[in-house]
């Protein structure tokens, strides 16, 4: 799943996350997960003023947005000193999994 | 260096003296205590102060509880969540701007910690999971007194515990003599907050030594662990502490059931930092 900028989001995404309608946030939804965006769906939701958008998968490159390579050598290191603990290990593990699946390419 | 040294006497001194919560809290603190006052008395005391109350209801209502309905009175969020709970928003609300001003991402942390401690509370079918919560907002506030106490000593520990690759409490009890979590439990009971929240608070870092309310503070050291090891507060390099065995027994925990908080703490993420980022816009102190 992904964050992004309306700005940013393409036809044939996949809402990953009902979209929040902003002149009622604890109304209805605009439109549920598992909508496809098409183009005129983008347009309506930018003229009711949503902002951003979750959408399987990790579609965009952000501007200054670490790699998955960054975020796992990363992980590696938060993790370094526990790496004997097997609970610690297992924590490691669950992470590096959320992480990779995170970062797979929209189906 | 033990208790007794000029350090640690100054850091408790300002732990002491550093707390300068609203009336409101007071107040609501007494009125609890005495248990003779109603729901609706103590909701008037909290709708006295107009911007706490709004505070308050805004806290009720982000991604840290995760309720469905909107909660949309002070008196609502009593009878929901029960006073100490409500005492615990206000106490975190009027701490909020201390907290942001003094130590960089201590609210974020705070918020991501509470989040998934009611993650985390909710799926191990833990009572009082609202309270846990709360404790998880609360539970770092013994850094905000070290850090005011010794701010040059506390940046020199930050780089410290990163070269050496140990955790931040490994380097204060190093260097301090104490641990911000011992601080913090002293805050708490300094604020007459219940046992409770002072447990998981205090010994967040030491589930073992946890007597009374050992589940609870084995909830806060699980989920502080989690969130160190998301990075969710941008402390992508920071060390994680290890787990607590006496943590991990008293709660029983296993693969699976960890996978499935992570699963659900990481979805409720997303809201808590576009919450997060309203409180700091100055939204939240409207």
């Amino acid at each position: 799943m992904q964050h992004l900028p309306l700005a940013l989001a393409q036809p044939d995404m996949v809402l990953a996350r009902p979209v929040p309608n902003p002149s009622q946030p604890d109304g209805f939804p605009l439109c549920g997960a598992g909508t496809v965006l098409t183009p005129g769906l983008i347009g309506q939701l930018s003229s009711r003023g949503v902002g951003m958008v979750s959408v399987e998968g990790h579609p965009v490159t952000l501007p200054g947005e670490p790699t998955i390579e960054d975020l796992l050598e990363a992980l590696d290191r938060r993790f370094a000193r526990s790496a004997q603990d097997p609970r610690m290990a297992m924590l490691q593990r669950l992470f590096r999994q959320r992480l990779t699946r995170a970062h797979e390419a929209t189906p | 260096m033990t208790a007794s040294t000029p350090e640690v006497g100054g850091i408790f001194r300002t732990a002491e003296t550093l707390p300068t919560l609203p009336g409101v809290v007071r107040r609501l603190t007494l009125m609890a205590d005495t248990g003779t006052a109603t729901t609706e008395e103590m909701a008037r005391v909290v709708n006295t102060d107009q911007v706490l109350a709004g505070k308050v209801l805004k806290l009720v209502n982000s991604a840290l509880f995760g309720f469905s309905g909107r909660i949309a009175t002070v008196s609502g969020a009593i009878i929901l969540l029960g006073v100490n709970v409500v005492k615990s928003l206000a106490v975190s609300s009027a701490v909020f701007e201390i907290m942001e001003k003094h130590v960089l991402g201590l609210w974020t942390h705070s918020m991501g910690v509470a989040a998934a401690a009611n993650v985390l509370a909710t799926r191990l079918r833990l009572p009082d999971v609202e309270e846990i919560a709360t404790a998880g907002l609360l539970h770092d506030i013994g850094k905000v007194v070290v850090k005011l106490t010794y701010p040059k000593e506390t940046d020199r520990l930050d780089g410290l515990a990163e070269s050496r690759g140990i955790t931040m409490v490994e380097a204060e009890r190093q260097h301090l003599g104490v641990d911000h979590a011992e601080i913090g439990g002293r805050v708490a009971r300094h604020w007459r907050l219940p046992d409770r929240l002072v447990e998981p608070i205090a010994f967040h870092h030491d589930v073992a030594h946890s007597i009374a309310h050992r589940q609870r503070t084995a909830v806060i050291h699980v989920a502080d662990i989690l969130i160190r090891g998301s990075a969710f507060d941008g402390t992508v390099q920071t060390t994680v502490p290890t787990l607590d065995p006496a943590g991990w027994e008293s709660l029983d925990l296993n693969e699976a059931l960890l996978e499935a908080v992570i699963e659900e703490m990481e979805e409720r993420l997303v809201d808590v930092t576009s919450f997060s980022l309203e409180m700091q816009s100055g939204h939240g102190r409207s």
